[in-house]
C-alpha cells in the first residue's frame, strides 16, 4: 500500500489519487492528518476541511457507472441496490479490485464475473439473503444467454465410443456448458417478484432448499 | 443545419439504442451526439454520420487538469472533429486526469502514461489559481480546433475548501476570457444545487447563458447519501422548469437529451421527450 502524500502539489492531483487510489482514500479517510501531514502547507491546510467520506462516496458512484453495462442483465439486482441505498457503498467497495488487477479491455465476461463474485460475498457477509437470491438467479440467467456453444451439437450425444469400464469409471461428469443447476433457501422467482415490485422482504425461506436447473432453449421447426 | 435555423435542434447522446431508434422515428432527432472517445474506442459509430449530423463530446481535452493533455489526443480530437464536421467541440470544465508531472516512481496502474486516469470528469478547485490555469489552458486549445470549444458545468458533488467562486461566476470569467461558449446541463446544476444548498432556478441566472450554445438534459437519482447524474432515468419535471427558464434569456443552438447509460432505455420515453422540448420552444416562440 502506497499512502505517502508528499508528491502532491494541487488540489485537483490529491482528488484524482484518492479517486484512483482506494488504499490511500481509505487512509485519509481514518487518519487524515497523519496521511497529509508531509503535503505542502496550503493544500494541507484546505485537504484537512474536506469532507473525505463524501469523495469516498463519489468513488463508489465512478465505479459504479463505469460497470453501466452490468445492468441489462442484473435489472433487479440493481434495484435491490439502489432501494437499500447500497450502491455507492458496495462500488466503493469494489473500486480497489477494480483498479487492482486490470483485466484485458475487452474481456466484459471477465469482468462481470469478477463484480458478480464480489456482490455475492457482500451479499454473504453483510446477510443480505433476498440480494444474494436475486443475483444469483440473474447470474445464471446471465451464463446462459451468454453461452455461445453450438446448441445443436450439445443436443446430440457424439459418436458412441466403446470404451472399457476403468477408463469409463474414472470419467467426472459434468454439467453441459448450456445448463447451470443452483440451490435457493426461498423461490428465487417470488424474490425477483419482490424486489420488482420495490420490497426489500426476502420469501419465505423454505424447510428444505429449492433446486432450480437452468437450461438453455434451442428452438426447433 | 447550425447556421440557417433560429429555433434550437434537439438531438440525442449516442448509446446502442440510437440507430434502432433513428429507424424508427427517421425524422424525430436533428442530431446525435457522439464521445470522442467512443469514437477512439470503436470508430465504426462514425457510420452514423451518413444519416444524421454529428456533434462532437469530449472529456479528453481534461481542460482543469493542472498540465495540457498530450499532442497525441489533440491530434485526434482534430481528426475527429473534421471527419465528423460537428459544429463545435463540447467539453466539460473538468480534470479526469492529474497529474503528468508527478508520475514519478509510481505511476498509476490502471492507465500506464496517464497517472491518475480517474475515468470520470471531476470538477476543480473554483478559485483564481484555477481559473487563471483554465483559461490559459482553453486558449490553447481554442487555436487548436477549428470550431470553437464549449465548457459544460460539472456536477459538484462535493464542496472544495479552497473555492472563492461560485460555478455560476467561475463559469462567467473564464467566457469573459476564452473565445468558448457555455454548455449548460441542468441535470449538472440541479445536483450542484442540492450538494453545494442552492436554489437553481435563482442560480441560473448568474451564469453567461447568453453565451449557451448547448444544453444537456438528463434524468438525476436522489438517494440517501446525494443527488447523482443518472442518464439512464427520465429528466424530472424541474429540469424542464429550468428549460423553461433559460429558453427566456438564452438562444442555445442544439438541446441535447442525454439518456444513454442504458441500452435499454425505453424509445417511446425519448420519442416523448424529444416532442416535450420541441413543444417547450414552441411555446415560447409563439
Amino acid at each position: 500500500m502506497r499512502v505517502a502524500s508528499g508528491q502532491i502539489q494541487s488540489m485537483e492531483t490529491l482528488i484524482a489519487r484518492c479517486l484512483t487510489d482506494p488504499a490511500f482514500l481509505e487512509s485519509v479517510v481514518q487518519r487524515p492528518e497523519l496521511v497529509l501531514s508531509k503535503t505542502g502547507e496550503a493544500i494541507r491546510v484546505s485537504a484537512l476541511r474536506l469532507d473525505f467520506r463524501k469523495i469516498q462516496q463519489f468513488s463508489g458512484f465512478i465505479s459504479k457507472i463505469q460497470h453501466n453495462y452490468l445492468w441489462e442483465h442484473f435489472p433487479v439486482t440493481r434495484r435491490l441496490l439502489w432501494k437499500s441505498g447500497l450502491e455507492h457503498e458496495v462500488f466503493a467497495a469494489y473500486r480497489a479490485i477494480q483498479l487492482s488487477e486490470p483485466l484485458p479491455g475487452g474481456d466484459r465476461s471477465a469482468r462481470i464475473l469478477r463484480v458478480c463474485d464480489f456482490l455475492k460475498a457482500f451479499a454473504k457477509t453483510s446477510a443480505l439473503d433476498l440480494l444474494l437470491c436475486v443475483l444469483t438467479h440473474e447470474r445464471c440467467l446471465w451464463e446462459l444467454r451468454s453461452y455461445k456453444g453450438n446448441l445443436e451439437q450439445q443436443q446430440k450425444p457424439s459418436s458412441l465410443e466403446i470404451e472399457g469400464w476403468k477408463s469409463f469409471e474414472r470419467r467426472i461428469p459434468l454439467l453441459c456448458p448450456h445448463v447451470r443447476f443452483s440451490t435457493f433457501d426461498c423461490d428465487p422467482l417470488e424474490a425477483l417478484e419482490l424486489a420488482s415490485s420495490g420490497e426489500l422482504r426476502i420469501p419465505a425461506i423454505r424447510r428444505k432448499q429449492i433446486a432450480l436447473l437452468y437450461l438453455l432453449g434451442v428452438c426447433r421447426e | 443545419m447550425w447556421q440557417s435555423s433560429s429555433t434550437p435542434a434537439v438531438g440525442a447522446a449516442f448509446c446502442a439504442y440510437i440507430p434502432r431508434f433513428i429507424d424508427a422515428h427517421p425524422n424525430a432527432l436533428d442530431y446525435v451526439e457522439v464521445p470522442f472517445e467512443l469514437f477512439c474506442h470503436d470508430p465504426s459509430v462514425f457510420a452514423l454520420k451518413d444519416r444524421i449530423p454529428i456533434v462532437l463530446h469530449c472529456a479528453s481535452l481534461s481542460i482543469a487538469s493542472p498540465s495540457l493533455c498530450s499532442q497525441q489526443t489533440i491530434e485526434k480530437v482534430q481528426g475527429w472533429t473534421q471527419r465528423t464536421e460537428t459544429p463545435w467541440i463540447g467539453e466539460h470544465l473538468a480534470f479526469i486526469t492529474s497529474d503528468r508531472e508527478e508520475a514519478g516512481e509510481t505511476p498509476d496502474e490502471y492507465a500506464p502514461g496517464e497517472p491518475y486516469n480517474i475515468g470520470y470528469t471531476v470538477s476543480p478547485s473554483m478559485d483564481a489559481s484555477s481559473l487563471s490555469r483554465i483559461c490559459r489552458h482553453l486558449q490553447y486549445y481554442s487555436s487548436q480546433f477549428a470550431v470553437p470549444i464549449l465548457i459544460e458545468n460539472s456536477p459538484l458533488y462535493f464542496s472544495y475548501p479552497s473555492s472563492t467562486m461560485s460555478q455560476a461566476e467561475f463559469m462567467s470569467r473564464i467566457l469573459d476570457e476564452c473565445p468558448s461558449g457555455l454548455l449548460l446541463d441542468l441535470a449538472h446544476l440541479l445536483i450542484s444545487a442540492r450538494t453545494v444548498g442552492f436554489e437553481a432556478n435563482d442560480e441560473i441566472d448568474g451564469y453567461p447563458l447568453e453565451r449557451a450554445a448547448e444544453i444537456h438534459i438528463s434524468g438525476i437519482d436522489q438517494q440517501p447519501d446525494g443527488t447523482w447524474d443518472n442518464h439512464s432515468i427520465r429528466a424530472p419535471e424541474e429540469i424542464y422548469a429550468l428549460l423553461h427558464q433559460v429558453l427566456k434569456r438564452a438562444s442555445p443552438k442544439a438541446i441535447t437529451l442525454e439518456y444513454n447509460w442504458s441500452a435499454r432505455f425505453p424509445d417511446e420515453i425519448l420519442h416523448e421527450d424529444v416532442a416535450r422540448i420541441r413543444a417547450v420552444i414552441a411555446s415560447l416562440s409563439s
